[in-house]
């Protein structure tokens, strides 16, 4: 599955987002593993907790990080999401 | 300091209605002391918690066997662990599923020995090929994330198309296609289900085909076993490194093979499981690389795979500190190759059922 601007994603049913006082970090939880997350990668996350398009989750992102270039948030949000859909985290919802 | 555990394996009963030849539970599971108590478990969650567990595996046996699994659920959710249900989904009524998913479910995985009623049959030493199937309904009525499991052996491995298509069909969210691991019951087994190298490659590549035109979909995982591979596995990604196991007596083990090693393991709640996972010597003793041997000590994928499965070096070596012969670099690879030439042979072969008469398992 390659990443398409037209469709929608969200996480998969399964996946829960937390915040960890252990590790003082986000992560996704699964059944498999665990995945700890950096600030960007968990407002990626939450902002999939509904369907939305890649330019949805990236406006989110512009909000909360104005600092960043429109370029590079788009950027990170397609690999982002590449680098679920390959652990099986996410669902296309059309 | 060790890394904190990520994952806990509670093993709540090695009782089990089903009796595959394959069971990861210890062939002298009846020797073991009696079962916890519902408030020693949740002691148990609480102080995992605590140590940095996010995650909880409720197994068995079969945990369904525990009349205060509810409890537990609600006890793990109340404490924000990720709750997974492994089962075989005998025996259930739609009522407690029901009530195990308001209890805080995150996920259910339930075992299939076969999609053929027969096969199923032969397998898991008991007839419950349709009150599975009815479980699987339920599970999705619930809304409730599926994963299916499927241990692979020689008498299903010809199945992989078929069970893909079955898991597709119940609505599964990730299939599980591994192969047997060859320690407890499967190794005395190991005769009787050890594959040959060709069904396992035309299994291994339909599955991965399968994976990728279902990605997004329906995840689909094949595990090779590893008699069959170069290298090892990297046994519970590394010693004591992110798992915890608690078997039903409340034995802290760093996975649920350990018990048959020479160490001495202790006890939980009666130790603390701060105590056991940061300052027990067994614990210690396979984290990380002073223990190893050569060929392991001067290997480069020593990082990678942690010189393979303690248990299996210990199975197969009798040095718990040996190279997995699962490696081709192992001076007793030998024990595997001459296992799997075997495998290539056709005769008839016969499974010792989980539970019956057999080596160290009375009655
Ligand atoms: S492997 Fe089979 S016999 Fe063993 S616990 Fe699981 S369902 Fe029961
Ligand atoms: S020699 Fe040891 S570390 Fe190297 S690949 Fe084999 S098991 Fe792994």
């Amino acid at each position: 599955m390659t990443i398409e601007p037209a469709r929608r994603y969200q996480l998969a049913d399964k996946v829960k987002l937390v915040f960890d006082s252990n590790r003082k970090a986000p992560m996704l939880l699964y059944p498999e593993r665990g995945l700890s997350l950096n600030e960007v990668a968990a407002a990626i996350a939450r902002a999939c907790g509904q369907p939305v398009t890649v330019a949805e989750i990236a406006r989110i992102l512009r909000e909360r990080f104005p600092e960043a270039s429109p370029q590079t948030i788009e950027q990170d949000v397609i690999a982002f999401l590449q680098e679920l859909e390959r652990r099986g985290l996410l669902q296309s919802v059309g | 300091m060790p890394d904190l555990p990520y994952t806990l394996i509670a093993e709540l009963t090695y009782r089990c209605p089903l009796r595959c030849p394959y069971c990861s539970n210890p062939t002298d599971a009846r020797d073991h002391g009696p079962e916890l108590s519902t408030s020693e478990w949740q002691t148990i969650l609480t102080q995992a918690r605590e140590l940095g567990v996010l995650q909880l595996h409720l197994t068995g046996g079969e945990p369904l066997a525990r009349k205060d699994l509810e409890a537990l659920v609600r006890h793990a959710r109340s404490l924000d662990l990720y709750v997974n249900l492994v089962t075989s989904g005998v025996p259930l009524s739609k009522e407690r599923l029901a009530e195990l998913a308001r209890a805080g479910l995150d996920n259910v995985q339930v075992s299939i020995q076969s999609i053929d009623r027969a096969r199923s049959r032969a397998i898991a030493g008991v007839d419950v090929f349709d009150d599975k199937r009815q479980v699987l309904e339920w599970v999705k009525a619930l809304g409730l994330p599926l994963t299916l499991n499927v241990v692979l052996h020689r008498d299903n491995l010809d199945e992989v198309e078929a069970l893909i298509a079955y898991a597709e069909q119940v609505g599964a969210d990730r299939l599980e296609l591994a192969n047997t691991q060859y320690l407890g019951w499967a190794l005395v087994n190991r005769e009787a289900l050890l594959p040959a190298r060709a069904p396992l490659i035309a299994a291994h590549t339909l599955a991965s085909k399968a994976a990728q035109w279902l990605a997004g979909r329906m995840e689909v995982l094949f595990v090779m076993p590893d008699y069959h591979t170069r290298h090892p596995r990297a046994c519970m990604d590394g010693w004591a490194r992110r798992f915890l196991h608690i078997a039903p007596d409340g034995t802290a083990l760093p996975c649920h093979a350990a018990r048959s090693l020479p160490l001495t393991f202790l006890r939980a709640p009666e130790h603390s499981l701060a105590e056991i996972w940061h300052r027990s010597p067994a614990f210690e003793a396979f984290r990380g690389q002073a223990w190893m041997k050569p060929p392991c000590r001067d290997c480069e994928r020593r990082e990678q795979d942690f010189g393979g499965c303690r248990c299996q070096a210990f199975a197969l070596t009798g040095d718990p500190a040996a190279t997995d012969p699962a490696c081709s670099l192992s001076p007793h690879r030998k024990r595997v190759t001459d296992a799997r030439a075997q495998a290539g042979e056709q005769r008839p072969r016969r499974y010792l059922y989980r539970g019956t008469r057999g080596p160290g398992a009375p009655g």
